[in-house]
């Protein structure tokens, strides 16, 4: 067989937001009596992104506690909920005709919002067109997606320029940096699990270096996000903190090289 | 869990090794099968090695029955979805839920798919894609070779009729 080849998804053409909240809120105000109701484009597609999002998710928690984290998604509940909230919308912006065709008869059906998962061709179109290229093909570009995101995320913006104006300045070997920073990751106390050092490596990397970010970093990243997502969500504020602190307590060239000022 | 040297040893590792590369808007499958070798030791080192694939429950049903049944030409008379369920269950992730669109093999999985759909173009549309995915990515998802083989000639078909 020929050699098969994917496209880059494209990033560039617009998604709207709207939460699936505000999506239950609009309904209401429209028909409060029912239980099922036909969706604009616009709703449609929050529906799918939540669908996503608990598809690609849900194996992170033990079958008792998956009504839970269907419910957290849906009242976006936890912020990288939201990570692939996203992803999904970019994904759906990128489908092939068949998908796109497929899209719009389901503009068709009613929908039971109450309970997202008992609509099943939303589902079955779920699956088929969006989680299973994600969850193969396209692992890591959902990988690189994420790292993007983290990066705007965790607020590291202002930690991350000084340390690119340090880069300028000195030009350090980028294995030696992220070297040092990997081995201040393990060495200060900072109890982190291999899974959540390897993402911030991950992530200082393709921000600093993103011409020696391979495929197999945004690989990585992506595996790592799909099966640690709901972790990595309620432990962000101390990811960005010891992102930061570790950071700053690198040692820069100068101070390994000068020593002391006399 | 994985001491810390050995996660930076392993990141040198990789570091050395040549990496296949992500130019322009294109890139290949034979790029990330080499990507997901490079990274697979580190992936179970940290824990992220998946346990069984990830995949749709029609697209994990499909594999089952081509693997079972690839050279009959008919299912058995008694074969049950239940069945396939509690097989693909054990090979693929997939979310469990109630299903009441496809009641029987045939309609996962129909053996003599273009007279299936003669007069239903949407619902082989479907299929044909549902297929598309398993033939490129079956490296995946397959265990047994003719299985694999005979899917590709099915879909070929399908494609044409």
């Amino acid at each position: 067989m020929s050699e098969t080849l994917y496209k880059v998804l494209d990033f560039s053409r617009p998604i709207r937001r709207q939460s699936f909240g505000e999506v239950i809120a609009e309904l209401e105000g429209l028909s409060p009596a029912h239980n099922t109701s036909t969706l604009s484009d616009g709703q449609l597609k929050t529906l799918i992104a939540a669908v996503f999002t608990y598809g690609l998710h849900y194996d992170e928690v033990p079958k008792e506690q998956r009504e839970l984290l269907l419910k957290a998604i849906l009242e976006d509940k936890q912020p990288l909920f939201d990570l692939s909230q996203t992803f999904a919308r970019h994904l759906i912006n990128n489908l092939d005709g068949h998908a796109k065709s497929r899209l719009e008869a389901l503009q068709n059906s009613e929908y039971d919002l109450k309970r997202p998962m008992t609509n099943e061709p939303l589902v079955d179109f779920v699956e088929i067109e969006l989680l299973d290229q994600t969850t193969s093909y396209r692992k890591w570009e959902y990988g690189r997606f994420s790292l993007a995101y983290l990066a705007a995320h965790l607020s590291i913006q202002a930690v991350l320029e000084n340390v690119e104006k340090t880069m300028k300045e000195q030009k350090p070997r980028p294995e030696v940096y992220l070297k040092n920073f990997s081995k201040e990751l393990e060495n200060s106390g900072y109890n982190l699990d291999a899974h959540e050092q390897l993402l911030l490596h991950l992530i200082v990397k393709s921000k600093l270096w993103p011409e020696k970010t391979a495929l197999t970093d945004y690989l990585l990243a992506g595996s790592i996000m799909q099966q640690h997502l709901l972790g990595l969500s309620l432990r962000s504020e101390k990811l960005a903190s010891t992102l930061k602190n570790a950071l700053q307590n690198l040692p820069t060239i100068n101070k390994r090289r000068g020593g002391p000022k006399l | 869990m994985i001491p810390s040297e050995k996660l930076l040893r392993y990141l040198e590792d990789l570091a050395k090794e040549e990496h296949p590369e992500i130019n322009g808007k294109e890139y290949s499958r034979s790029q990330i099968i080499l990507a997901e070798r490079l990274v697979r030791d580190l992936q179970k080192a940290i824990g992220i090695a998946s346990r069984k694939p990830k995949l749709s429950r029609r697209r994990a049903f499909i594999v089952i029955l081509e693997e079972l049944y690839y050279d009959v030409p008919k299912y058995p008379n008694d074969l049950t979805l239940d069945g396939i369920h509690r097989r693909a269950f054990q090979r693929f992730e997939y979310m469990n839920r109630d299903v009441k669109s496809f009641t029987t093999p045939t309609e996962v999985h129909p053996k003599d798919p273009c007279t299936y759909y003669e007069d239903n173009a949407h619902a082989k549309a479907r299929y044909r894609s549902t297929l598309q995915h398993l033939v490129l990515e079956s490296h995946r998802y397959f265990e047994v070779p003719e299985a694999e083989a005979s899917l590709e000639i099915l879909f070929e078909d399908v494609k044409l009729c």
